[in-house]
């Protein structure tokens, strides 16, 4: 029961680090929250699934995130870039994002939520005494390696101290000769392709539908918040503590709450620790 | 001269005013909900545009609003007294949400109220026995009203809020406290605004104008089920403030009126999901073109 319980907490942390991460990588870049990662997760998942039967899992995961990342270039060009500096209309424009996003997959796929079966769903290993489906296992391990190498990306490469430049200060960062729209850019399909990946590997595991978006994007939300804004650790400790939370109470409490557990949680926190549990530096000027 | 003009606008305006009154079933229908609708925009007109705070759980206080009027009313309390008490219900989360949210800030204050509005919405999911769920509350005492009759009260009810609000706005001392507050929170404090009270205030009144909103449409309506109060509505409002110009009430119930009869018109194209394309892609060329909204427009003609 333990295992099989920690096994489907770290499956739910791992899709939503994944594009939690993603969220807020784009928000420390840009200081906008993109409320249509939600819709790039269930793209992500969506391209996989059609393309499973043709170029394999492995082939499917990669084809999900090559589409995203030009779904990535498409939304800063339309929903960031003409609102920097003008947050609200940002959001509201990610939203009009969203709307199109779901729409335009309700026409190619249909409003009927889908069964995404991979060739690993039904093999099962033996852990203890209880049996885990090998996707499950996948997804743990593929979104952990992930998360490492996008955490290695961000503490060592040049690209990743041209975010960290950004985020800490966008004009200084400017002035030194860094392209700010270029690592915007970068931010946005990198978060997009996170948020494919979590798609892919995550789908199989529930069922896949047009407004799958929605609950992704609202746990990712969760996440964020308890880790802080803009921090890309604590948002890891956040998707870990909402996963297992999530999955602890879906056997001890009730199923149909699990997302109102998690905001519950949220807003306990928040009343405690109102910046998050690991908070971003803001200056406020007197 | 002057006189004359005033005298034209407000004949004018009558006009127009007047005018849906000739209009066939479906249309009044849709410019009574579009009404009904921008209370809630004013709601956030009164949060965002002049206190600067974010919610994103407005449709939570809609919901309350809404399902208090049903729930008492198919008891068998009178419905105006069931009206008011969903609209003091409102008022009283509003104003338990706002004792954290006040806290909060910007983005933090976005999703806590996020979280709110989602908190709501799986309670009158699952509070089966109260509510009755997905199934949908139906059948709710408030017939018996013809449509022309509910327009003349929306309207009525509309125009009295934009009032008061432009009132706030313009000439009294409240709408300078509230600006102060959105615009510099140190100042605001330094200059002794208890910012706190003043952010509850806020909370509560547009939580009641929220809550006044659910009442008269589950009034109108007489159905109600969760999925017209979950988070995608409140981003509806909020789209739909944002579209008609954050800080500008009239705007939002143009935005209002546009944003309801437009996709409803365009139910030509058939197919819903080419109705919801149009109305995101709306959005996004009003955002691109016009960024401080029609509100924005309308104060480019005045000048």
């Amino acid at each position: 029961m333990f295992v099989q319980i920690l096994i489907n907490g770290l499956v739910l942390a791992g899709g939503y680090a994944l594009v939690a991460v993603g969220l807020t990588l784009t928000f420390g870049v840009m200081r906008m929250v993109n409320f249509a990662e939600g819709q790039s997760v269930m793209i992500g998942a969506f391209v996989a699934y059609t393309c499973v039967p043709y170029v394999g899992y492995v082939g499917a995961i990669a084809a999900a995130m090559a589409v995203n990342a030009v779904l990535g270039i498409i939304l800063e060009r339309t929903a960031f870039r003409p609102f920097r500096g003008v947050e609200l209309n940002g959001l509201i424009a990610s939203m009009g994002m969203s709307i199109v996003l779901v729409n335009v997959a309700e026409l190619v796929w249909g409003t009927t939520p889908r069964p995404f079966d991979t060739l690993y769903n039904d093999t099962s290993v033996t852990i203890g005494t209880v049996g885990i489906s090998v996707q499950r296992l996948i997804c743990v391990v593929v979104s952990g390696a992930i998360l490492t190498g996008l955490w290695w990306l961000v503490a060592y490469t040049s690209l990743g101290r041209k975010f960290r430049a950004v985020s800490e200060d966008h004009e200084t960062a400017s002035a030194m000769g860094i392209d700010v729209n270029q690592v915007s850019r970068l931010a946005l399909v990198i978060g997009s392709m996170m948020a494919a990946s979590a798609g892919a590997l995550a789908g199989p595991v529930n069922m896949i539908a047009p407004d799958m978006g929605r609950t992704e994007m609202l746990n990712a939300f969760a996440a964020i918040i308890l880790g802080g804004f803009g921090n890309v650790n604590g948002t890891i400790l956040g998707a870990l503590l909402i996963g297992l939370i999530q999955s602890i109470a879906a056997v001890y409490i009730s199923n149909a709450y699990s997302t109102s557990i998690a905001f519950a949680l949220l807003v306990v926190t928040l009343i405690f620790f109102p910046r998050g549990l690991v908070p971003e530096r803001v200056d406020e000027n007197v | 001269m002057r006189t004359f003009k005033t005298l034209l606008v407000i004949a004018g305006a009558a006009v127009i005013l007047a005018l849906p009154l000739s209009f066939g079933l479906f249309w009044i229908n849709m410019v009574i909900t579009a009404l009904i609708f921008s209370l809630v925009v004013f709601s956030i007109n009164l949060l965002t545009g002049l206190t600067g705070l974010l919610s994103f759980g407005q449709a939570g206080f809609v919901g309350i609003g809404a399902y208090t009027l049903g729930v008492l009313a198919k008891q068998g309390n009178p419905p105006l007294l069931a009206g008011l008490y969903g609209v003091l219900l409102a008022m009283a989360c509003g104003f338990l949400l706002g004792l954290p949210a006040a806290r909060l800030k910007g983005h933090y204050l976005a999703i806590g109220t996020l979280g709110f509005g989602i908190l709501i919405y799986q309670l009158l999911t699952n509070s089966v026995d109260i509510t009755r769920g997905p199934m949908g509350l139906l059948g709710i005492p408030t017939g018996g009203i013809d449509k022309q009759t509910w327009y003349l009260i929306t309207l009525g009810v509309c125009l009295a809020v934009l009032a008061a609000l432009a009132y706030v706005d313009r000439y009294s001392i409240v709408g300078v406290v509230l600006k102060m507050v959105r615009h510099d929170e140190i100042a605001a404090r330094a200059s002794g605004i208890n910012v706190f009270a003043v952010k509850l205030i806020a909370f509560t009144v547009s939580a009641g104008l929220a809550g006044l909103s659910g009442a008269l449409f589950a009034a109108y309506v007489r159905f109600l089920t969760p999925d017209l109060f979950n988070e995608q509505e409140s981003f509806r409002y909020m789209m739909m403030a944002v579209v008609g110009g954050i800080g500008s009430p009239l705007g939002g119930v143009i935005a209002s009126l546009m944003l309801t009869t437009i996709p409803e018109g365009l139910r030509i194209l058939g197919e819903d999901n080419l109705r919801l394309l149009v109305y995101g892609t709306m959005v996004l060329f009003v955002l691109w073109f016009l960024p401080s909204g029609i509100g924005g427009l309308l104060e480019r003609r005045r000048r």
